[in-house]
């Protein structure tokens, strides 16, 4: 059962109930993240510094490692800003959901 | 919708990080410790040398504790890389004074810690960093004390022989 935490344009992330793992969407793609890996992603991207990448004469192109699938990401400076759009929203999301459910949790004991 | 957040991420990020920092610290401690050690060893200072050598087994500990703690509640414990130590004293109480200072500035660290602990309301954390509150309160006694001899005793050869009599044998008994 997978239930959608944010889209963008361009991609999304949902996460699946049963394995407590995240499910990214992008560029026709699924990579699978558990959520340790999901944070390593993010700070992988949001360590990446903007304004070097503009002022650099280099090509417009970074890769990025995802060691638990051993995959690489090929990002433009406009993707890297787009995931880095995605990912806030998830993490916001996520903290949302938290705060909810310490509230509901409340009512667990309700007697 | 299920709260994987809170399962698996069990403390704030910036929680995270600050314990990230104080295992770094720890891992500097250890290796500050041993560069004491080594000054004293080959200086004929046996059982000072052999004081500073279990203090850098503590802070190793120190460390271990709470690279264990990021581990269980599933969080990012960084491995933390170590700079480089001082060698060069200009005498054994010269040492003992920089046991002194590594000492409170650890402590500033820990009650940092506990403080944003409070901040951010994690009472697991706070509750966990007490016995490092602790523990401070008798690294700091025992480095005052050892630092104490020297008033008491001066710095000639015979007090230094003295002091190495003594030194070993400094205990923190809390009231």
């Amino acid at each position: 059962m997978q239930e959608e935490i944010y889209r963008t344009k361009s991609a999304s992330i949902a996460q699946c109930e049963l394995t407590d793992s995240f499910l990214l969407t992008f560029d026709q793609e699924e990579i699978q993240f558990k959520l340790c890996d999901l944070f390593a992603f993010r700070k992988r991207i949001m360590a990446f510094d903007i304004m070097e990448l503009l002022e650099s004469s280099a090509p417009d192109v970074e890769v990025v490692h995802l060691p638990h699938c051993d995959r690489f990401l090929l990002l433009s400076l406009r993707e890297i800003l787009q995931f880095r759009e995605l990912l806030n929203g998830t993490f916001d999301t996520l903290a949302l959901n938290s705060a909810i459910q310490k509230i509901l949790r409340k009512n667990v004991f309700n007697f | 919708m299920k709260d994987i957040l809170r399962r698996h991420h069990v403390l704030k990020d910036e929680i995270v990080d600050i314990i990230n920092r104080q295992i770094k610290m720890e891992a500097h401690s250890s290796a500050a410790y041993l560069a004491l050690a080594a000054w004293c060893d080959v200086r004929g200072y046996d059982n000072s040398a052999e004081f500073f050598f279990k203090q850098s087994e503590e802070e190793r500990k120190h460390q271990l504790k709470l690279f264990h703690y990021l581990c269980d509640m599933e969080c990012d414990a960084v491995s933390p890389t170590v700079g480089e130590s001082q060698h060069d004293f200009g005498s054994l109480r010269e040492v003992f004074e920089k046991a002194l200072e590594h000492e409170i500035a650890v402590s500033d660290s820990i009650h940092e810690i506990v403080g944003e602990c409070r901040k951010y309301n994690d009472i697991a954390t706070e509750e966990f960093m007490r016995w490092f509150v602790q523990e401070q309160i008798e690294e700091e006694y025992i480095a005052r004390r050892a630092l104490e001899l020297f008033d008491v005793l001066g710095e000639d050869k015979i007090a230094l022989g003295m002091f190495e009599e003594r030194i070993l044998g400094i205990e923190y008994e809390p009231g």
